[in-house]
């Protein structure tokens, strides 16, 4: 064997000590300061690396340079909504609603957000009007809402938001990823908009110390770090979404099944359906003004499509949910656009809300059209 | 490799050094490294291959050492012993099938028949062949079976050919069936390593290895994913040696901690940035592809070093000095010096069992003008060194970018040396002369780091500007 040449003398017993001594204490001090810190605020994004489109959101990540974080401050920091400064000239346009709105299988281009933008709007004051897409998948309405809420730091000039009925049953306000990783954020949502009476769920919790510490906070420490790197492929290349070629099409046959939710027909009552969440939502955001839309729905043509839309609605609860949409819109004075039949089913990829490109720029088209004629009404 | 998979290799490499009886040490490492073989195996979706593969590799040894035994007439008697320590751990392999203690293969291994069967036939083959065919026997036998075996191996369609026929002896469908099914762990390594003992022996500069030397040598379990490839002499003379001293096992841990550090923070992170198949066709800024191909250069770097590090820290735990791999390579100014410091064991062995020889031979019998000898020497040297990672058209180019790339650096220092006065040595020559180089050979890695060679052209059009 070749005498060593190496140099460095080691105190193995003291390296052991002081290494565990200082690894308990980075993790306690980590584990006391992170409810004051907002990790997730740190960011390259809109630094180094341009702000996303989109919020964060991806199956695969090695593919779409995108992953799942759940951590609202990280997501809102990597947004190109929360780059410094508004310009004088823009007129702020935030879009909420779920995966139609977030642009699934749709480049950015393609998303409605990217189509608005093309059609070069302008608000009377002669500001243009940027289009922000803060649509995430996942379908419910207390999702929305926590997003919006976020959304009014970045001080938009007017929130559209986008519904359909699948985001509206209580069962689907709270399962989500997004809100069960936020669950403080939520219990603070739901008292400060008297919302206990509508979604009750247990106060938070004190927090366990040792799920507050960095071995602990490990996953989602990397998936931080991972997102930050994932800004370099962003920005080399602004794709944020893998799109597979060959998908399987949306159900066109259907089951015979006709409840909606354990609901049977034929009536969906109005006190199953979450609309005190957008009248919470339409309250928090004054005096920005909130225009809600019926997202447009896939309707088959196919086996069982007498008595059912398509794969997520049987016809009574739809038409049941769009005349509550109806009565309550005009009940509380809101503006609202349904556009549930206005694109061809040959317009729908693998879900019924999920649209083609020639789709979504078709809704782009008309929401454009009548914001255009809105905004000739306001001063 | 995971990082559990690191610790756990460490734990062993820390135990065995802790045995001070030597052949019990190398009785252990050899149960160790062959176990581990099977464990690190990756897994296939060829029912039971991540059991055969690693079955095969040992078959293989035995069939190359017989066959040095029957060409050198040498009388070496192989005791049960010998076999031991290779047949349990496999036997254990496949009682993974029975027990599911532990997961020592990756998916589950054969029934214990077949297992026996297969092993029983291809003794009985050997055994066959031992008694008929000595007479006719000579070292380019192996050399040929070896040879046919890596062409195999490394040639797509070829490997596409065997994985159809595992497929077909399976009745599993053939559509299915892809080149990358057979990954075969450390094979290129093994075979260089089988190579050098042949060729050594049959040119009488070693006797024949003891049949245990010659599966530790082969499978050492630090060395089995990245190498380095030590020479057999070398290795025997280190495994020999008392256990280590305190000073050896601190620079192997902290060899160790540098590797995992390279590996698992700097080259995986620098995997998500770095130039891809993927992103190679989808950035089209030149400055990103620019950069996306810096961290490659620097990806692949400290990968692999990162790799051999913790092989090299894993050996000194043992008390085994393993040849280093890296010298700095990319702080080199010339490509010469490149070449003699990445990959350092790997570009040794074809300097040895190719460049040299060759070179020799062509001075002597032919009389070739000196610049014409290097540069075919070089070219094929580098040919071959682009081979062993795959016989495609892209390994062939960057062999040949190589081979090129050298032999005008080594026209260039000829040149420098018969006309110092013209070219002074100083910051600004040395600062050009590292840039050159390090360009040099993070182009060279495109055509390395792409599959086909449009791909790779795509890459340099848009490091130029010159595709949209």
């Amino acid at each position: 064997m070749n005498q060593s040449e190496f140099k460095i003398k080691v105190d193995w017993k003291g390296l052991i000590i002081k290494t565990t001594i200082l690894l308990i204490l980075c993790n306690l001090i980590y584990a006391l300061l992170i409810p004051h810190l907002s990790i997730g605020k740190l960011t390259l994004y809109n630094a180094i690396f341009p702000g996303r489109l989109r919020l964060p959101y991806g199956d695969d990540p090695s593919q779409s340079y995108n992953l799942t974080l759940n951590n609202l401050d990280a997501m809102f920091a990597s947004h190109i909504i929360a780059k410094p400064g508004k310009p004088t000239a823009e007129f702020r346009v935030v879009l909420i609603g779920d995966s139609a709105t977030w642009g699934y299988l749709l480049s950015n281009d393609h998303t409605l957000a990217g189509y608005l933008n093309q059609l070069q709007l302008f608000s009377s004051d002669g500001r243009k009007l940027i289009f922000y897409n803060l649509g995430y998948p996942t379908m419910s309405l207390t999702k929305d809402l926590m997003i919006l809420t976020r959304s009014l730091t970045y001080q938009p000039d007017l929130i559209i938001w986008l519904v359909t009925l699948e985001s509206f049953p209580k069962d689907k306000q709270t399962s989500s990823p997004l809100i069960q990783e936020n669950l403080d954020e939520l219990f603070l949502l739901i008292k400060n908009n008297h919302l206990e009476n509508y979604l009750s769920i247990p106060s938070p919790q004190p927090k366990n110390l040792w799920k507050q510490t960095i071995i602990a906070q490990r996953k989602q420490l990397a998936d931080l770090y991972r997102y930050q790197l994932y800004g370099f492929d962003w920005a080399a290349t602004h794709i944020d979404q893998f799109i597979p070629e060959n998908l399987p099409p949306r159900q066109e046959d259907l089951t015979e099944d006709l409840t909606f939710h354990g609901f049977q027909p034929s009536h969906l009552p109005i006190a199953s359906l979450s609309f005190p969440i957008l009248e919470a939502g339409e309250n928090l955001a004054k005096p920005v003004p909130v225009i809600f839309v019926n997202e447009p729905i896939f309707i088959s043509h196919g086996e069982n499509s007498a008595t059912r839309y398509n794969f997520y609605y049987p016809r009574w609860a739809y038409d049941d949910y769009r005349k509550w949409f109806s009565d309550t819109c005009k009940s509380q004075n809101w503006i609202c656009w349904d556009l549930w039949d206005l694109i061809p089913s040959t317009e729908f990829t693998n879900t019924a809300i999920h649209m083609t490109p020639s789709g979504t720029q078709q809704s782009a088209n008309w929401i454009g059209e009548q914001l255009a004629n809105w905004l000739k009404t306001r001063p | 490799m995971s990082l559990y998979q690191v610790l756990l290799l460490v734990l062993v490499a820390l135990i065995a050094g802790f045995i001070h009886n030597i052949q019990l040490k190398k009785s252990f490492l050899i149960f160790m490294s062959v176990t581990f073989y099977y464990w690190l195996q990756p897994s296939s979706s060829i029912r039971n291959l991540d059991f055969w593969l690693p079955t095969f590799t040992l078959l293989i040894s035995f069939a190359t050492y017989l066959g040095m035994i029957i060409y050198s007439r040498e009388k070496i008697l192989l005791t049960f012993r010998d076999f031991g320590f290779v047949l349990v751990p496999t036997l254990l392999a496949d009682l993974n099938r029975y027990v599911s203690l532990c997961c020592i293969t990756p998916t589950l291994p054969p029934t214990i028949e077949r297992v026996i069967l297969g092993v029983i036939i291809t003794l009985a083959i050997f055994f066959l062949l031992y008694r008929v065919i000595p007479q006719h026997y000579d070292f380019s036998f192996s050399l040929f079976f070896l040879l046919i075996l890596f062409l195999f191996l490394k040639i797509p369609s070829f490997t596409l050919i065997l994985s159809r026929a595992f497929h077909i002896i399976n009745h599993q469908p053939l559509q299915f069936s892809l080149a990358t099914d057979i990954q075969w762990l450390g094979i290129s390594y093994i075979i260089l390593r089988m190579l050098h003992i042949l060729i050594d022996v049959h040119k009488k500069r070693q006797p024949i290895p003891g049949f245990q030397d010659y599966v530790f040598y082969l499978l050492f379990f630090p060395a089995l994913i990245a190498g380095p490839i030590d020479l057999f002499p070398h290795f025997v003379n280190e495994i020999s040696s008392p256990s280590p001293s305190n000073t050896l096992r601190q620079e192997g841990f902290y060899r160790i901690i540098i590797g995992s550090f390279k590996k698992f923070v700097l080259a995986d992170s620098l995997a998500i940035l770095a130039l891809s198949q993927q992103n190679a066709t989808q950035i089209s800024s030149t400055l990103y592809m620019w950069l996306a191909l810096i961290g490659y250069s620097l990806r692949i770097y400290f990968d692999f070093s990162g790799y051999t590090d913790i092989a090299i820290g894993s050996g000194l735990l043992i008390g085994v000095r393993l040849p280093e791999n890296f010298s700095a390579p990319y702080r080199k100014t010339n490509l010469i010096q490149f070449w003699n410091s990445w990959h350092i064991t790997l570009a040794n062995w074809f300097r040895s069992y190719f460049f040299y020889p060759f070179t020799r031979k062509y001075q002597r019998t032919k009389k070739l003008p000196l610049w014409l000898l290097i540069f075919t020497g070089q070219v094929i040297t580098m040919l071959l060194i682009g081979f062993w990672h795959g016989i495609t058209l892209n390994f062939a180019v960057w062999g040949l970018w190589h081979g090129i790339g050298l032999f005008v650096n080594n026209r260039w220092a000829d040149w420098k040396r018969n006309h110092p006065y013209l070219l002074k040595q100083n910051w600004f020559f040395t600062s050009l002369s590292w840039i050159l180089t390090f360009s040099y050979v993070s182009l060279g890695w495109i055509w390395f780091g792409m599959s086909d060679l449009h791909s790779a052209m795509l890459v340099f059009q848009r490091l130029f500007g010159l595709a949209s």
